[in-house]
């Protein structure tokens, strides 16, 4: 029988108290305070539905995303296999939430959520989380009803606080830069894309996406 | 100016599949084990509920930019990078791999252009293993090019457009 370890991280925020917790060294699973096991009824109508008629009703649901939990079950839905292009579907439904709150507490969630896989030896945990991260990172990016420098500014703290060593992580960053440069000073996100090419950065793919992005701001 | 296939390295007659992202085809941790690498690439990109996967078939410049309309048409900002992976004729019939005609998309021109693969989680690692193995890496449409394609594809009156003229180049 598995040792219970019961190892917990939890966030107070102003809305929401979240925890994740992992139970066994076999078994690791999240809960969250308050959180209905079944999905909101409009998010799985959402994914259930074609991209076309996604289109049409994604600017309705977002209005009706409100809660930490709903927004974490489109990331979900986004990384599962459950529905056809749901990556897309999820990357072009949260960019319609228009705040930047739960973009924040989404961020501490996965930042809380990675630690505890780290310390596990699941790969397979870990590259889903990335893939939970590369969706949030997007979204961040393309969240066009929510001021600029509101979005640069929570990017740019997934810069310096650097919670994940990871290289789908780095790379969406970079790409999200790359993304929101048209919109800003480029000379900035010049200054932040270049930290990912110096030898303090170990992973040569990253160094190497990093100055093709620079490349690309260039052209 | 709007890019061309050489430019961006394609060599028609080519498939494309749009992948999620091009980091995901180098997922970390595989060092030289392609095999790992092509396992955990393919658990990443390939994970359809229906093991059926779109692919388009360029042939030309035209081609591409209709496809690019046509993969943008139902995103909620059209001005975004799309990443993609080629494959040849030969890999999937190499592999077996059953492919049919499924006309889908609003660009007209392409829209016969579109097919549905079935590929099974097994069949998803070995396509991604030939692949690497050739060298093949996944390739990207820059945003800057993708809204270059959907400024001129929108002049052109492309329905996987927000147009509003009542006819495409194609149709005249």
């Amino acid at each position: 029988m598995d040792t219970e370890i019961r190892e917990t991280v939890t966030i107070n925020n102003n809305s929401n108290v979240i925890k994740a917790t992992k139970n066994t060294e076999s078994q690791i699973t999240y809960s969250l305070y308050s959180y209905n096991n079944d999905p909101d009824f409009l998010i799985r109508q959402y994914f259930l539905y074609s991209p076309e008629q996604r289109a049409e009703i994604r600017e309705n649901i977002a209005i009706n995303i409100k809660s930490l939990p709903s927004f974490l079950e489109i990331l979900k839905w986004g990384a599962s296999n459950k529905a056809r292009d749901a990556y897309d579907g999820a990357i072009d439904l949260l960019a319609e939430i228009n705040n930047i709150e739960l973009l924040n507490d989404a961020c501490k969630y996965l930042e809380a959520t990675n630690q505890l896989w780290i310390a596990s030896n699941r790969t397979d945990k870990l590259f889903w989380v990335d893939s939970l991260w590369e969706i949030l990172i997007k979204s961040i990016a393309y969240s066009y009803k929510i001021p600029l420098e509101e979005r640069f500014k929570l990017l740019e703290n997934l810069v310096w606080n650097q919670p994940i060593n990871r290289r789908i992580f780095k790379a969406s960053l970079i790409d999200a830069f790359v993304s929101i440069a048209s919109e800003t000073n480029t000379i900035a996100i010049k200054n932040l894309i270049q930290r990912f090419t110096s030898l303090d950065e170990k992973d040569e793919y990253i160094r190497n996406y990093a100055l093709i992005a620079l490349e690309e701001l260039d052209d | 100016m709007l890019p061309t296939l050489l430019e961006l390295e394609i060599e028609p007659p080519i498939y494309i599949r749009k992948i999620d992202s091009r980091s995901k085809w180098n997922p970390e941790g595989c060092g030289n084990n392609l095999m790992e690498r092509a396992r955990i690439a393919s658990e990443l990109l390939f994970k359809d509920p229906d093991n059926l996967y779109s692919l388009w078939l360029i042939n030309t410049d035209k081609d591409f930019y209709g496809v690019l309309a046509a993969l943008s048409a139902n995103r909620n900002s059209t001005g975004k990078h799309i990443d993609f992976i080629c494959i040849k004729d030969s890999d999937l019939r190499q592999l077996n791999i059953n492919y049919v005609k499924a006309p889908e998309g609003k660009c007209f021109l392409v829209q016969s252009l579109h097919f549905n693969a079935s590929i099974d989680e097994e069949m998803a690692a070995r396509l991604c293993y030939i692949l690497m193995e050739q060298g093949i890496e996944a390739k990207r449409c820059s945003k800057q090019n993708t809204q270059l394609i959907l400024e001129h594809q929108l002049k052109i009156g492309c329905k996987a457009t927000k147009t509003t003229a009542l006819l495409c180049d194609c149709e005249l």
